[in-house]
């Protein structure tokens, strides 16, 4: 099936401006373009269409008093589908990149607080100032996934259901500010061995990978009760 | 249109995945109050049938199929046909949903939510109704949301400014350049509604009685 495919690999004087790790950030978001439009024509199809067909058997036989039996079983049915697409449509929403190449930095960040919003009930206060002109694609990259994570990170554990993103330029950087007023933590006391506090762990090490690799500069504050604020700057290049 | 009074919602269903669109066209044609007159396979397709016809209640479009729905719905609307327009896709991201609401779509449903949803959306699109998700429309509506909250960053500047320093102390004191705190007092002025420094010190004071 023929869908809009990801924009080709990168272009050989693109390449050639990149660093290894910058060239293997930008590959990785192509290939994740890749796996996630092979799921979008193939299981996302199959799935909505089998729903569909199960969901119009479900009306016909509903009230078949010959077999009562029918209708639960169905709906037990119809519920895998509906998880399945479910599970589905989180995963393409967080991995599928957006066009980096094609759109501005402000207008991929707005979708992603729109669909953070969406998903979330929650409000996200979206503030942004004068960027460069020229922003190189690994930057764009850096800061998508650095909003994407650091809103996820807010949602899950500020306990409020407000917070703000601010993005803006100032003299050749990006400057990035995600900010809740919410429960906060202990830095300190975040390198633990509990599962769950190791994925987050992570998840800020990301960040700061992210950043380090272009060069820029990641701060974390947060104190428990006084809420949590990220700030990255990284030059635009 | 679609409302009862004349017979049932005469749809179209337009999307490259020829699964879908006969799935789809099985559910939409048990229903009581709506039938399917024609499947197409793209966006060409559906401005070719649609080109004269007034007879079509709601095109179901797929946005990702080629000629993409999108385009076809840009195309429609510069064409004003009246046709409602509900984009059917599996992208629920931002863009996708605001795209649609600028060309002017009625309705945004996604595959990976219930087909009984689409069915719904059908309905409440042939009544009038624009069907989004609801941040969308509260983005779009662009409407005040919940009254000015600052960012703790804009409370510390307000703060210093209510103390009367300028750009450039209230910078040095956070450790940012004037730069940065011109684009916080843009923000703060906008999310207050004032226009200058001595209306938001005004406001700063007000707030803590």
């Amino acid at each position: 099936m023929t869908s809009n495919r990801p924009t080709p690999s990168l272009s050989a004087t693109e390449a050639a401006t990149l660093s290894p790790s910058e060239r293997i950030l930008t590959v990785t978001e192509e290939e994740l373009s890749r796996i996630i439009l092979d799921i979008h024509d193939g299981p996302v199809q199959y799935l909505f269409t089998a729903l569909s067909l199960l969901t119009g058997i479900q009306q016909e036989v509903g009230n078949d008093v010959q077999r009562p039996d029918l209708a639960p079983r169905l709906a037990q049915v119809g519920m895998l589908l509906e998880s399945s697409l479910y599970e589905i449509k989180f995963f393409m929403g967080a991995f599928r990149p957006p066009e980096f190449r094609r759109r501005s930095l402000v207008s991929i960040v707005e979708g992603l607080v729109i669909q953070h919003e969406e998903w979330t009930g929650n409000t996200v206060e979206l503030a942004t100032g004068d960027l460069p002109d020229e922003i190189a694609l690994p930057v764009k990259i850096a800061l998508y996934r650095i909003v994407q994570e650091a809103l996820s990170n807010s949602y899950r554990h500020a306990g409020v259901e407000q917070y703000h993103v601010s993005l803006w330029g100032d003299e050749g950087k990006i400057c990035l500010e995600v900010a809740d007023k919410g429960r906060g933590f202990e830095p300190d006391t975040l390198p633990q061995t509990d599962n769950a506090e190791h994925v987050e762990h992570i998840g800020l090490r990301g960040m700061r990978d992210r950043v380090a690799i272009l060069g820029g500069h990641f701060a974390l504050d947060s104190r428990p009760g006084e809420g949590t604020r990220i700030y990255v700057e990284i030059p635009a290049r | 249109m679609g409302d009862g009074s004349k017979g049932p919602i005469r749809v179209v269903l337009a999307d490259d995945h020829a699964l879908v669109t006969e799935g789809l066209k099985s559910l939409i044609d048990g229903q009581p109050d709506m039938t399917v007159v024609q499947t197409l396979q793209n966006g060409d397709e559906l401005l070719a049938f649609l080109a004269g016809r007034a007879d079509i209640d709601i095109a179901v479009v797929d946005a990702q199929m080629p000629y993409s729905g999108l385009d076809a719905l840009a195309e429609l609307r510069r064409r004003e046909h009246n046709v409602r327009i509900l984009i059917l896709t599996a992208f629920s991201d931002g863009e996708t949903i605001q795209a649609a609401l600028q060309l002017g779509a009625d309705g945004f449903v996604l595959k990976t939510d219930s087909p009984m949803q689409t069915i719904d959306a059908i309905r409440q699109v042939a009544q009038g109704h624009l069907v989004f998700p609801r941040a969308a429309r509260r983005w779009m509506a662009n409407t005040p949301k919940r009254g000015p909250e600052l960012s703790a960053r804009e409370e510390e500047v307000l703060t210093l400014l209510a103390r009367g320093l300028p750009n450039a102390e209230i910078g040095s004191e956070l450790n940012v350049s004037e730069n940065t705190v011109r684009f916080h007092l843009k923000n703060i002025y906008e999310k207050l509604g004032v226009t200058n420094r001595t209306e938001a010190v005004a406001w700063h004071f007000r707030q803590r009685g």
